[in-house]
């Protein structure tokens, strides 16, 4: 598509100047509240401490306890803020090694138009836009129920310990290639054909073709998706609401996302608003980590990733 | 064509989302009668349902009928409300409740030293004539009326009661013999009744020609018991896999009481008094063994509030886990389908017990559960009795087993008398009223929850429920309108001392959440034994070590 | 496109993995929502007799019923709600009124915003333009964790905390990807357009309104197509900004953890919830709205977007 440049109504009337005031007015207001104001006050609330003084009167302090909170160990705080870091960087991993390359072939299986192609990527699409917890539930009643346990089909309990991270993860893979699969294959289907012939006159089979030809099409989709993965490590909570509830998640499947939710879900009832400092310090020590590392992520990519010509 | 569908389709998503807007009206519950004094009552709302509630605001609200309370009104009218939750000081302050019945609050030495809650002590203390003169105080234990005086008042009554233990199923013994025989025929090593041996032992009581013969009086028995009941193609225990940390843990509390009894069981609330059956560790930190194998029990403690971890080391404790242990380490003492699915739910489970059989499939002898478990099987009592009369609540037999004793020692002694067996209460429910309520409606909420205490009212919430509220009142109680299940209840909670978990001890109140006893019992990384067992292997030993490590490292002051 | 071109490649050991692999996918899926709606004509007792199949009367099963919408609907008007909060229910008809307001509202709402600012941004060439495509790149760059605590506080303070109104005031941002693909939208439509309209003296009210909106109506619907699945299936959000007014997906999730009795049309005797066609009633119904209209509109949906604009 080509792009037309200097675009511009209606320059310098006042008129137009005043509509166009008017419209962005509400919406700048929105942007400075919900997210200026809102961030400005996350710096603050992490700081704010309210302390008991010696005749009962609560007292408004600034300091670190919010921070200090997440690394004392005297409740156990600091060793599950640790184990929650393993298995978010653990399950990001896990995702990454599997969905990603699964994604990928698929991808190509439809750019070939193998049979089927267009019902595999209609329903592959499907989980992406049907709720998580709709499937996340049926997922777990099927498999406690009719799949798995000492009645199944298989002798297997999904969702004892040795199984339950497996049968969490193969769900949230299950349910991750829609919008992914959607995107590669669009991109795949907008690369030249005559690129591709001539490699295969040049003799490239199936692998080389996807190794040589196709991935470096797509580098850059692929590059939007590990970012917003990665950038969502400390965020993503692989749906253990819906699989456990809110309060009983076990405790290997207790991720950072889960964690910040569990503390804001906890301090948003009406009369906690004091306890919300902790879980926006735990909020701001994550950014202040995955900021940088986004950005030093997607440097590394640029350096050493595929480039599309 | 397209468009059509595309048209079809959104009608038919209007009448989807639009058609059950029009097929329920907005429930405007009770309209409030001006000429009658307004109580509004909370309950907190789980297995007990709220049919028990609703009788006695009927019968409260008949009973007041042409009494006024406030100047220009006469009777009174009681409005309900449920929910699971729990009340700070501050809540019942704020909130519009003049009556409420909470279970296990949390804080409620705060909130009695808040003054939160309105004194009780008139309607406690004094003889009610409409209840053959009996005082609510004399309804109680030593123990509930140590924590609810307070500053001078009483603030509290205690409320729903119950506990984990294990219900047994009695037709299903009858029918395959499970009752252990007084003379075990030696030729086969059948240990278990038949029809050329019928005669059954005398059963944890001592005393032949009761329910309890032929039940087993020690965990030795118990289990030997189980070896045949699975033999026999019958599962011994069953648990429901949601819920194995709540259903195992608290039976494991309940077996503890058992050993202990109640007068050393109290220690671990109050935090105070001598402990004399606590275990001696070796260095390591294990439990010491004599030569049988017994833990050698060490010299007695004074116990406060700074050294009350060593309540860890009791004897009961050690056999607790013992039990447990076994329980849960042999597939063919359980019932492995309910136990380790993690979505079978409590009613499912029950569901299971209840119907297996009938259905053709391997049934469960026995189910861990609440006291109060036959109430929230009512469902599937009534599906089941649809089909045939025979399953109704009031046609089959279930009955509240006695637990074992940890050695025969202890068994003896609980036959000879010496020792008593204790019901525990782990629930803490009590009710109360708001304090300062005006005149009218506080002289109402006063009256109410006078005859909530009544024997008549205490025996009708019996009659529904099926279960029991913490007072004692079992000799009121009619036995022709209770069932089997519920007889060999109300039966052992008579004979039993009772131990109610609340202590006026300022540490155990602001530790409450903490211990619990379904999260007392851990050990290491473990809060439950199931996982320790099951995941990881980890014995009995090694457990009850962890356990001491995992209760000392609660913070104690 | 020479898309036709492209002949069936034989198959590779790849693609014949492949094949297997999404044939095996497309079963289970398939399976897992046959097997939902299966259980919702189930008796909820009979769910332990029969775990998998359709509704019978075998084994004195009870057939088909509609006692698991019954139940969903009593639980509507019982105490449900999170204690949070000081009102204690909301009927089947609020649920889904707020879930309409939240979804159909929300997405109307934030797709109108995105659409205005993306055509200020994209079509008027003064600074503040610029300034409004930096702001949407720069936040959707910096991923900042953990600030919906402060978002709590701040409708706190304006008093729009567990409100529908102000709920929907915080969807109405105009950063997003849609934005872009908005802006990409405006960007590309030839200034030719406008040009003639404002010689004849057009307002910039009639340009924006008359020429340029109905020239991205396709992509205004899809994008708030999308967003209204998203705001649809949404459970989180309610649960934490409006626990007053909860939603469909909000109220599945509450369904999912129930366990009391009760009242059933039908039956002499109140029902435990926690029985699996009782949930899974719950869940068909908050999927179905949402599966007819991707059968209906997949094209739309899938065929649309790309990332960084919306194919012609």
């Amino acid at each position: 598509m080509q792009k037309t440049k200097k675009v511009g109504l209606g320059q310098n009337t006042w008129k137009s100047k005043l509509f166009y005031t008017l419209l962005v007015f509400l919406p700048s207001l929105q942007f400075l509240i919900f997210y200026i104001i809102v961030n400005i006050n996350s710096f603050s609330l992490a700081f704010k401490v309210w302390e008991l003084d010696a005749d009962n009167q609560v007292n408004l302090v600034f300091g670190w306890k919010n921070f200090a909170y997440w690394f004392d160990d005297s409740s156990g705080v600091r060793t599950q803020l640790i184990d929650a870091i393993i298995i978010s960087l653990e399950t990001y991993g896990i995702s990454m090694i599997t969905g990603l390359p699964l994604g990928l072939f698929f991808s190509y299986y439809m750019f070939k138009k193998m049979p089927g192609s267009k019902l595999f990527r209609v329903l592959l699409f499907m989980p992406s836009i049907l709720s998580a917890g709709v499937l996340a539930t049926i997922y777990k009643q099927l498999t406690e129920f009719v799949v798995g346990g000492a009645n199944g089909w298989f002798d297997i309990y999904f969702w004892d310990s040795d199984h339950r991270f497996a049968s969490m993860m193969i769900f949230n893979i299950f349910v991750s290639f829609g919008t992914s699969v959607l995107m590669y294959t669009n991109k795949m289907d907008s690369i030249a054909p005559e690129i591709i012939e001539s490699a295969h006159l040049d003799g490239a089979n199936g692998l080389s073709e996807f190794w040589y030809i196709i991935l470096p099409q797509i580098f850059s989709i692929m590059q939007v998706f590990l970012m917003s993965g990665f950038a969502g490590i400390f965020t993503n909570q692989h749906n253990v609401l819906m699989l456990w509830g809110q309060y009983s998640v076990p405790s290997e499947m207790q991720s950072v996302g889960y964690l910040l939710w569990r503390a804001i879900y906890r301090a948003g009832g009406a009369e906690q608003t004091d306890k919300l400092g902790e879980p926006t310090a735990l909020g701001l020590m994550i950014s202040a980590v995955i900021i940088p590392l986004t950005f030093l992520l997607r440097w590394i990519m640029n350096k050493v990733g595929w480039k599309e010509e | 064509m397209k468009k059509n569908l595309t048209k079809a389709l959104a009608l038919a998503l209007c009448a989807f989302t639009v058609a059950p807007m029009a097929a329920c009206g907005d429930p405007t519950g009770e309209k409030i009668d001006e000429t009658k004094t307004q109580l509004t009552v909370f309950h907190y709302f789980a297995g007990f349902g709220d049919e028990w509630l609703v009788e006695l605001k009927e019968n409260f609200e008949e009973k007041v009928k042409d009494i006024s309370f406030e100047p220009g009104k006469t009777g009174v009218q009681v409005h309900h409300r449920g929910e699971m939750r729990d009340f700070t000081a501050s809540q019942i302050k704020s909130e519009g409740y003049d009556v409420l019945f909470l279970e296990g609050p949390k804080e409620f030495l705060t909130i009695m030293n808040e003054f939160a809650v309105e004194p009780l002590d008139s309607i406690m203390e004094t003889p009610n004539a409409a209840d053959n003169n009996q005082t609510i105080v004399g309804k109680m234990t030593e123990q509930q009326k140590n924590f609810y005086y307070h500053n001078g008042h009483y603030y509290g009554i205690p409320h729903y009661a119950g506990h984990y233990g294990l219900i047994y199923n009695r037709d299903l013994f009858e029918e395959k013999g499970f009752f252990l025989a007084e003379n075990p025929d030696e030729a086969t090593g059948d240990i278990l009744v038949n029809a050329a041996n019928p005669e059954r032992t005398a059963g944890p009581d001592g005393i032949k020609g009761n329910d309890d013969d032929g039940l087993p009086r020690t965990y030795d028995e118990f289990f030997a018991l189980c070896e045949e009941i699975n033999a026999r193609g019958v599962d011994p225990v069953c648990f429901p896999g949601q819920y194995t940390q709540q259903h195992l843990m608290l039976l494991l509390d309940n077996l503890v009481a058992q050993h202990e009894g109640a007068e050393q069981m109290n220690i671990n609330y109050t935090f105070e008094g001598t402990a004399t059956d606590l275990v001696k560790l070796d260095k390591d930190g294990y439990a010491m063994l004599d030569a049988n194998g017994n833990p050698i029990i060490d010299e007695p403690l004074e116990i406060n509030s700074s050294n009350a971890w060593q309540m860890s080391r009791q004897a009961g404790k050690y056999y607790g886990i013992q039990f447990m242990h076994k329980l849960l380490s042999n597939n063919n003492y359980i019932n492995e389908e309910d136990g380790k699915n993690t979505a079978m739910s409590h009613t499912m489970n029950q569901q299971n017990f209840l119907e297996n059989q009938s259905l053709g499939k391997r049934p469960s002898a026995m189910l861990a559960d609440g006291s109060w478990w036959q109430i929230e099987a009512d469902d599937v009592f009534s599906y089941m009795a649809e089909d045939d009369a025979k399953y109704s609540k009031e046609n089959r037999k279930f009955g509240w087993l006695p637990l074992p004793q940890a050695t025969e020692a202890e068994a003896q002694k609980l036959a000879n008398g010496e020792k008593k067996s204790v019901y525990m209460d782990y629930l803490n429910a009590v009710a109360c009223v708001k304090a300062g309520l005006a005149d009218g409606p506080k002289a109402a909420a006063l009256e109410f929850l006078k005859y909530a205490y009544t024997d008549e009212a205490l025996t009708n919430f019996t009659y529904t429920t099926g279960t029991t509220i913490g007072v004692d009142y079992m000799d009121a109680l009619d036995r022709n309108e209770l069932n089997y299940y519920e007889t060999s209840l109300v039966d052992y909670i008579q004979k039993s001392d009772r131990v109610y978990q609340v202590s006026p001890n300022e540490f155990y109140a602001a530790n409450r959440q903490k211990l619990v006893p379904s999260q007392i019992y851990g050990s290491g990384t473990y809060v439950s034994m199931e996982r320790a067992v099951w995941d990881d292997h980890v014995s009995a030993k090694e457990y009850f070590k962890g356990h001491i490590a995992f209760y000392k490292g609660i913070a104690w002051n | 496109m020479a898309k036709a071109k492209m002949k069936h490649d034989k198959f590779s050991p790849l693609t014949v993995f492949m094949l297997i692999i999404l044939c095996v996918y497309v079963a289970v899926l398939c399976f897992m929502l046959l097997w939902a709606v299966m259980q919702i004509f189930k008796h909820p007792l009979d769910y332990m007799k029969n775990p998998i199949w359709l509704p019978s009367t075998k084994n004195g099963q009870r057939g088909w019923t509609l006692a698991n919408f019954s139940a969903l609907i009593s639980y509507s008007h019982t105490n449900w709600m999170s204690s949070s909060t000081t009102k204690t229910y909301a009927g089947f008809a609020e649920i889904i009124l707020n879930t309409l307001i939240y979804s159909v509202g929300g997405s109307l709402v934030n797709a109108s915003v995105m659409c205005l600012m993306a055509y200020l941004a994209a079509r008027y060439k003064y600074f503040y333009s610029k300034i409004i495509y930096m702001i949407v790149i720069v936040v959707m760059v910096i991923p900042v964790v953990g600030s919906q605590a402060s978002e709590i506080a701040v409708l706190k303070t304006l008093n729009l905390y567990d409100t529908r109104f102000g709920f929907v005031i915080l969807k109405a941002g105009f950063v997003g990807m849609y934005f872009l693909v908005f802006y990409e939208t405006f960007r590309n439509i030839p200034e030719t357009y406008s040009e003639a309209a404002m010689m004849d003296g057009a307002s910039d009210a009639r340009i924006m309104l008359g020429i340029y909106f109905p020239l991205v109506v396709n992509v205004f619907l899809t994008i708030t197509l999308i967003t209204f699945i998203q705001f649809w299936n949404d459970y989180q959000m309610a649960m934490m900004y409006m626990p007053s007014y909860p939603t469909l997906a909000y109220f599945l999730f509450a369904v999912q953890r129930a366990s009391h009795k009760i009242n059933v049309i039908g039956e002499k005797y109140k029902i435990g919830l926690d029985r699996p066609p009782i949930k899974m009633t719950a869940t068909v119904v908050l999927m179905t709205p949402i599966l007819i209209i991707f059968i209906a509109l997949h094209e739309r949906l899938m065929g649309n977007l790309s990332i960084g604009g919306i194919k012609g």
